[in-house]
């Protein structure tokens, strides 16, 4: 039975392929799909006030690792700074925005310690906390957010300008560093140095506030809305 | 519409005061336990929570014109840390249908976007009076803007507070969206005392002299009170130079006739007597200072019968 063995074989074949492109269709199927799906989020995305370009531009870059990334970055950078396309050189513009940029202020820091001198150090003074460079014993280069020393005594007067950057880090600098109790007790001080019940220094949602608060009021003996002078 | 681009801040619709710029309110003793109440109340959210409760966060405060319901709000905020913003109805209601509702929900946008603040709604029976059956399209604005604060004060999950002269006009719904109502009536005598004291300070009064002072002032709102200590300074410094008859007489009836009661308020008994009146006959000349006088304690019986204060709390 030739005709059945071919037919046989013929028909396996036929029936595998069948289920291949039929595999494909479905995969094709679920392809336009998932793209009228994305089509949906993008014109979400649109009636939020977001531009689909940009989103697009910043899903492909997700995709890159992140060594890739800026290798591809720094290359764009240099070619459009070659074409004229950059006013500022990238590192230029990195400089530019130290201040108010935390990873322009990394790139600056780490473009200056391929310079760091083997002896002696570069000491950054602007794009915020003063920056000291330097190389260690190894000859790695180093560095680390600089305080200026403090002045001769000679030099007093200039002192608390000179403090107060390195404190800007601390969050709460005006708070009273102290726990619920010292509050209360903060609270009956400021009634004996007759301050006002609403100069209060802690923040409404802290837990203090209100310790505070009472304080002050069992202090006065009042409930800090007036005097009490013939009233009761 | 007024805003292009930008959001609109809280200050496109009244003043953001400061929590440190607030002042002592000067009340009666009931209106003043309710609030500390709330304070306490407020302060206490954690141990609320625990037993499935919230703070209240909506107040109303009603009363005649003049009896320092936004320094009481002013104050709350503060003892808060929290700043006010006073919201002022012609910022908010527009004559441009659908644009007041557009406004009041940029308002609630803006309290969310801007960080915890007290909402204050002066004059509050502006947007807030009764619904009524459509003649006009006019009144079908009115209605959607009472309908878009009941949405908006339902959402809200912040500290609103209302002030009004003319509470009974406000729409039924929206009263009862306020857990707490709190009526600030006339000052009462020693409420009166303490006005007259905090505002003729520099100068001050003997005690006996204060107390004629607070009776013939019975009637008086903290405003009318305010115009008429500060006129009698006004008078003492600037009398000499304008070459005026300084004389007790004269410059009490120069500053009463310049300050008149509102409208439909009652006539203080001063008013009527002027400078022939107990008090103005009391009260030395030239006003001594305030630390010239010895400090006597104030009598301890205190008339509270001109005071009405009525506290309503609850949901529904």
């Amino acid at each position: 039975m030739p005709a059945d063995g071919r037919d046989g074989v013929a028909s396996v074949s036929k029936r595998e392929l069948l289920e291949l492109v039929e595999r494909v269709e479905r995969i094709r199927e679920r392809k336009t799909e998932l793209n009228d799906d994305e089509k949906v989020v993008m014109a979400e995305a649109r009636a939020s006030g977001f531009e689909p370009k940009f989103i697009k531009a910043v899903v492909k870059l997700r995709t890159l690792d992140p060594a890739e990334r800026e290798k591809s970055e720094a290359m764009l950078d240099m070619y459009k700074a070659a074409v004229g396309l950059d006013t500022d050189a990238p590192l230029f513009r990195s400089v530019g925005g130290m201040g108010v940029d935390i990873t322009a202020r990394g790139q600056v820091i780490e473009a200056l310690k391929l310079l760091a001198p083997e002896t002696g150090e570069i000491i950054l003074k602007f794009g915020g906390t003063p920056v000291r460079i330097w190389r260690d014993a190894e000859g790695e280069a180093q560095s680390e957010d600089w305080v200026e020393p403090e002045p001769e005594p000679a030099a007093a007067p200039k002192k608390p300008a000179k403090k107060k950057p390195a404190k800007k880090a601390d969050p709460e600098p005006v708070l009273p560093n102290v726990d619920e109790d010292g509050a209360a007790k903060l609270g009956r001080q400021a009634f004996r140095d007759g301050e006002a019940i609403i100069t209060n220094p802690f923040p409404h949602d802290d837990r203090r506030r209100p310790l505070w608060d009472s304080g002050w009021r069992a202090e006065s003996g009042s409930d800090g809305m007036g005097d009490d002078d013939g009233d009761d | 519409m007024r805003f292009s681009g930008t959001p609109p801040s809280l200050s496109d619709y009244g003043e953001v005061l400061k929590p440190d710029e607030a002042m002592q309110p000067i009340l009666a003793k009931p209106v003043r336990d309710a609030l500390t109440e709330w304070l306490t109340e407020i302060w206490a959210s954690e141990e609320l929570a625990a037993v499935g409760l919230q703070p209240r966060r909506k107040a109303i405060f009603h009363g005649p014109p003049g009896t320092g319901k936004t320094t009481l709000a002013h104050h709350l905020a503060a003892r808060l840390g929290l700043p006010l913003a006073a919201l002022r109805p012609d910022r908010v209601i527009s004559s441009y249908v659908g644009e007041s509702n557009q406004n009041i929900g940029r308002v609630f946008d803006a309290a969310i976007a801007e960080g915890p603040v007290v909402l204050l709604f002066d004059e509050f029976e502006v947007y807030g009076q009764k619904r009524i059956a459509v003649r006009q399209s006019a009144d079908q604005h009115h209605n959607g803007v009472v309908d878009t604060m009941l949405q908006r004060f339902d959402a809200h999950d912040g500290y609103v507070i209302a002030a009004s002269n003319l509470s009974e006009e406000l729409d039924p719904a929206l009263w009862r969206r306020f857990d707490i109502r709190v009526s600030i009536d006339l000052p009462g005598p020693s409420e009166r005392r303490r006005i007259v004291q905090r505002y003729i300070a520099p100068y001050g009064l003997p005690k006996d002299a204060l107390r004629v002072m607070g009776e013939a002032l019975e009637g008086a709102s903290p405003a009318l009170m305010r115009q008429l200590c500060e006129g009698i300074k006004r008078q003492i410094v600037l009398g000499d130079r304008l070459g005026l008859d300084m004389s007790k007489a004269a410059v009490v009836d120069r500053v009463i006739a310049a300050i008149q009661p509102q409208k439909g308020t009652a006539l203080p008994r001063l008013w009527s007597h002027k400078s022939k009146d107990r008090a103005a006959e009391a009260m030395p000349w030239p006003l001594p200072r305030a630390d010239e006088i010895g400090r006597e304690a104030e009598p301890g019986a205190v008339d509270r019968g001109a005071l009405v204060v009525s506290i309503d709390r609850g949901r529904g």
